[in-house]
C-alpha cells in the first residue's frame, strides 16, 4: 500500500508535465525547437529519463508560482516546451553519442544558433546553444548537449522566450542537467 | 422483533450499495489498458489487487480525513479528485518482464490508442515508471495514468478529476519539488 501511496504522490507531482495537443503543432515550427532525431538506439541503456513538458502546463505552473517566485513564474509563462533525454552510455555507444553530438553541433552552427558554453575536456563534453531573434533582443530557444566520462549523456531543448538568468532556476527547480552553468551568459 | 432483525441488515445492505457504488470494480477502459500492458510485458502476471474508488468511496475517504486528522492538504486535494483506479499484478513466471525500449514503445502505442500521451518516462535495469496524461475538452488536465513495473509486479494507477486545481494547490502550498530527472545531475 505504501508503494501505491508513493505512486499517487509521484503521479500528482509529475502531473505538472502535461501535453496539450493544442500547443503541439505550434512549437515544432518554432525557431527555438530542435529535433534530436532518433535517439532510440541509446534509450536501451540504464537510467533513462525522457521528459516532455509543454506550454499549457508550464503556464499553469507559472501561474501557481507567481506569488512565491515571480521570476520563475515569468520564465515559465514564456516557455512552450521543455524536452529532456538523459541516459547512461556504455562501451561503443560512447563514441556513437559523441558522433551524434558532433553532428548536432554542426547542424546548430549551420542554423545560426550561438554556442554560449563549450566545455571540452578529457572527462566532459558539454555545449549550450541559444537561438535569438533577428535583432538578438530575445532568446527563442536553448539546447544543451552533454556527455561525460562516467557515461552520463543529456540532450535538452527549451523552446520559448528565455531569460538566461532565470533559466538556472528552472534547472535547479526541475532538476534539468547543466542548466545551472548558464546564468550570466549573454547573447553577445 | 423478527421484522426489525431483517430490516437492519437490509437497510445496511442498501446503504452499502449506495455508499460503495463506483468502488472496487475497475472500469472497462482500465481493463483494456491493463490487458494491453500485461500482454506487452511478455510474461505471466496475476491480479493481486484491483479496485476503484468513485464518488462515494472518495466521499468516505474525505469524511475519514475530516474526522480523523483534519488534514487540510488531503481535504483540498480529495475535493478535486473524482475517481481513483488501482491495479497491482504479480509476476508469476520466472521470466523477467520486458523493461526496456520494446515494452515502452508498445506501451506508448497502446496508451496513445486509448488517448493518453506520455510526459515522463524513467527506466533502467530494474524498474520503470511512465506517466501519461489526458486533457478534457476544455484543455484542462483531467486524468493521469502511472505505470510502475519491477521484476516482481506491475502497478497501474489512474486518477481522474480537476487535476489542474490539485496541482495548483500543491505548488502554492508546497512549492516545486519535482524529482523526475536523475539525481546524479544534482
Amino acid at each position: 500500500m505504501k508503494k501505491i501511496i508513493g505512486l499517487v504522490a509521484v503521479l500528482i507531482f509529475t502531473a505538472t508535465f502535461n501535453l496539450c495537443a493544442q500547443d503541439k503543432q505550434d512549437y515544432k515550427n518554432d525557431p527555438g525547437y530542435v529535433d534530436f532525431g532518433n535517439l532510440s538506439e541509446f534509450l536501451n541503456s540504464d537510467n533513462v529519463t525522457e521528459v516532455n513538458i509543454e506550454g499549457y502546463l508550464l503556464k499553469m505552473v507559472g501561474n501557481a508560482t507567481k506569488e512565491n517566485d515571480p521570476e520563475l513564474s515569468k520564465l515559465l509563462n514564456g516557455l512552450k516546451l521543455v524536452k529532456v533525454y538523459s541516459f547512461n552510455v556504455k562501451g561503443k555507444n560512447h563514441k556513437e553519442v559523441l558522433e551524434k553530438i558532433t553532428k548536432l553541433d554542426n547542424r546548430l552552427d549551420g542554423d545560426n544558433w550561438n554556442r554560449i558554453v563549450k566545455v571540452k575536456s578529457p572527462d566532459e563534453n558539454t555545449s549550450v546553444y541559444i537561438k535569438t531573434n533577428g535583432d538578438q533582443s530575445n532568446i527563442l530557444g536553448l539546447v544543451v548537449t552533454s556527455l561525460n566520462d562516467d557515461g552520463e549523456a543529456a540532450f535538452v531543448n527549451i523552446v520559448g522566450k528565455i531569460n538566461l538568468d532565470a533559466i538556472s532556476k528552472l534547472g535547479s527547480k526541475f532538476n534539468i542537467p547543466t542548466l545551472d552553468s548558464i546564468k550570466g551568459k549573454g547573447t553577445e | 422483533m423478527m421484522k426489525r432483525g431483517f430490516l437492519i441488515p437490509a437497510v445496511l445492505a442498501l446503504v452499502s450499495v449506495f455508499l460503495f457504488a463506483g468502488c472496487f470494480g475497475v472500469e472497462g477502459n482500465f481493463k483494456n489498458i491493463r490487458n494491453d500492458l500485461l500482454s506487452a510485458a511478455g510474461t505471466r502476471f496475476h491480479t493481486d489487487i484491483e479496485f476503484s474508488l468513485g464518488k462515494f468511496g472518495l466521499g468516505i475517504a474525505k469524511e475519514i480525513v475530516r474526522h480523523e486528522n483534519n488534514d487540510e492538504d488531503a481535504k483540498e486535494i480529495l475535493k478535486h479528485i473524482s475517481k481513483v483506479q488501482i491495479g497491482v499484478y504479480k509476476n508469476r513466471s520466472r521470466t523477467m518482464p520486458e523493461f526496456k525500449d520494446s515494452f515502452i514503445r508498445k506501451a506508448d502505442k497502446e496508451m496513445e490508442r486509448h488517448g493518453w500521451e506520455s510526459i515522463v518516462k524513467n527506466y533502467g535495469e530494474r524498474e520503470l515508471n511512465i506517466v501519461y496524461v489526458q486533457n478534457d475538452n476544455s484543455g484542462r488536465l483531467s486524468e493521469i495514468f502511472v505505470i510502475n513495473m519491477d521484476r516482481k509486479e506491475l502497478t497501474l494507477v489512474e486518477v481522474s478529476g480537476n487535476l489542474d486545481e490539485v496541482i495548483t494547490y500543491i505548488i502554492k502550498e508546497k512549492g516545486l519539488g519535482f524529482q523526475y530527472a536523475s539525481a546524479r545531475y544534482r
